[in-house]
């Protein structure tokens, strides 16, 4: 992934943690908060299975 | 009704019509791997797998190399040896191994590249002005003909003909049965000028602070003054993607490369290896960083590009 000429290897910090890739990429220059956001990108939110949205005909029904 | 053996040994005279035979050669290749049956299947395919062949690193057995496009030729095929009866009865006894040279035009740079091939058994492929590609089979792979190469060039021009530039390559072609009695041709479909020769451009240690290392790229040449910075042209598309380093006994033990950045200021690229394994290493051991393939670089508009790997030390 790469974000202000840095290109990060996705697949090496895919099981570490935040504070681990801050700490060993902060010599890029990048601020922290655009370090987190970047963290973020690699590791997108998995949505829960058990949490289905609601369908269209559920919400009529709710709205009854 | 003569009794004869000759049906056994010999084969009828008919021609078709249009009947392929050399043109002027055009291009030569130096190609020492083989093209399957799968891959020659059309002349479509057969072309696409010399395109791509052009542009595997040289390393891979399926390498193949273009020289430039041929400006002169002089047949320097060695003569039958003949013999003779003093009765007046001459016959060929040996028949001379073919062999040419032809001019390219070639700077001082490429001179010394293509004088690596100076004395080694390769083999060639040509292709004609007419489109054709010659080669030879071994089974139902299609290959090139066993020849050797001599390159000379870069005289000082006395100005009295086209000199400056020109450089002579000598083909000496070892085997006539594959030249003349094996031979096979493809015609080639789309632009022959799309098999491309790469550059080779090296990954050069510039500082290191700890796991981060200033990594350049250039091309080495003949310049006292150093070698070709490719940053301007592409460096910030190499930098986007993915390399690799490994370390340990005949480098066989993978160090993760947690980022590659640009760094324009330095014009060189910011590897950062895993600063765990890093340290883990021992003061002087040796670390090989890779970068992508001529294939990936290819897809990546980093065109005529195949990054040789570049060893580096850890403080």
């Amino acid at each position: 992934m790469k974000i202000e000429n840095v290109n990060f290897n996705e697949d090496f910090w895919r099981d570490k943690t935040e504070s681990e890739f801050i700490a060993h990429e902060s010599h890029h220059g990048l601020s922290k908060a655009k370090l987190k956001e970047v963290f973020g990108l690699m590791h997108p939110k998995v949505p829960d299975p058990e949490s289905k949205p609601e369908t269209k005909s559920n919400l009529s029904k709710n709205k009854d | 009704m003569a009794y004869s053996l000759c049906g056994k040994s010999v084969a009828n005279t008919g021609e078709l019509a249009c009947d392929k035979s050399r043109g002027v050669l055009k291009k030569l290749f130096i190609f020492n791997g083989s093209i399957a049956a799968a891959d020659y299947a059309d002349e479509a395919t057969f072309t696409q797998k010399l395109i791509a062949n052009s542009k595997l690193s040289k390393n891979d057995s399926n390498k193949l190399f273009t020289l430039n496009e041929a400006q002169d030729l002089a047949d320097a095929s060695e003569a039958n040896k003949e013999g003779s009866l003093n009765l007046g009865f001459k016959t060929v006894l040996l028949e001379g191994k073919p062999g040419y040279t032809m001019k390219i035009f070639a700077g001082g740079d490429l001179l010394k590249r293509l004088r690596s091939f100076n004395n080694q058994t390769v083999r060639i492929l040509e292709l004609d002005a007419n489109g054709i590609v010659w080669g030879t089979k071994s089974g139902t792979s299609f290959r090139g003909f066993l020849a050797k190469i001599f390159v000379t060039g870069n005289k000082i021009a006395t100005g009295q003909n086209v000199e400056e530039g020109v450089v002579t390559v000598s083909v000496s072609i070892l085997s006539t049965s594959e030249y003349f009695d094996n031979n096979y041709w493809s015609e080639t479909v789309g632009n022959i000028d799309d098999i491309r020769a790469l550059n080779d451009v090296s990954l050069v240690y510039k500082s290191n602070a700890s796991n981060v290392f200033k990594i350049g790229l250039q091309i080495i040449g003949s310049d006292l003054m150093g070698g070709y910075n490719i940053w301007d042209d592409y460096g910030s598309a190499i930098s986007a993607l993915t390399f690799t380093a490994f370390t340990g006994a005949d480098f066989a033990s993978s160090l993760a490369v947690t980022s590659v950045a640009a760094d324009t200021a330095l014009e060189a690229l910011t590897v950062t290896f895993d600063s765990t394994a890093y340290n883990a290493l021992s003061s002087g051991d040796k670390i090989k960083l890779v970068g992508p393939t001529p294939a990936v670089l290819d897809a990546a508009d980093v065109l005529d590009t195949e990054i040789i790997p570049v060893i580096l030390t850890k403080s």
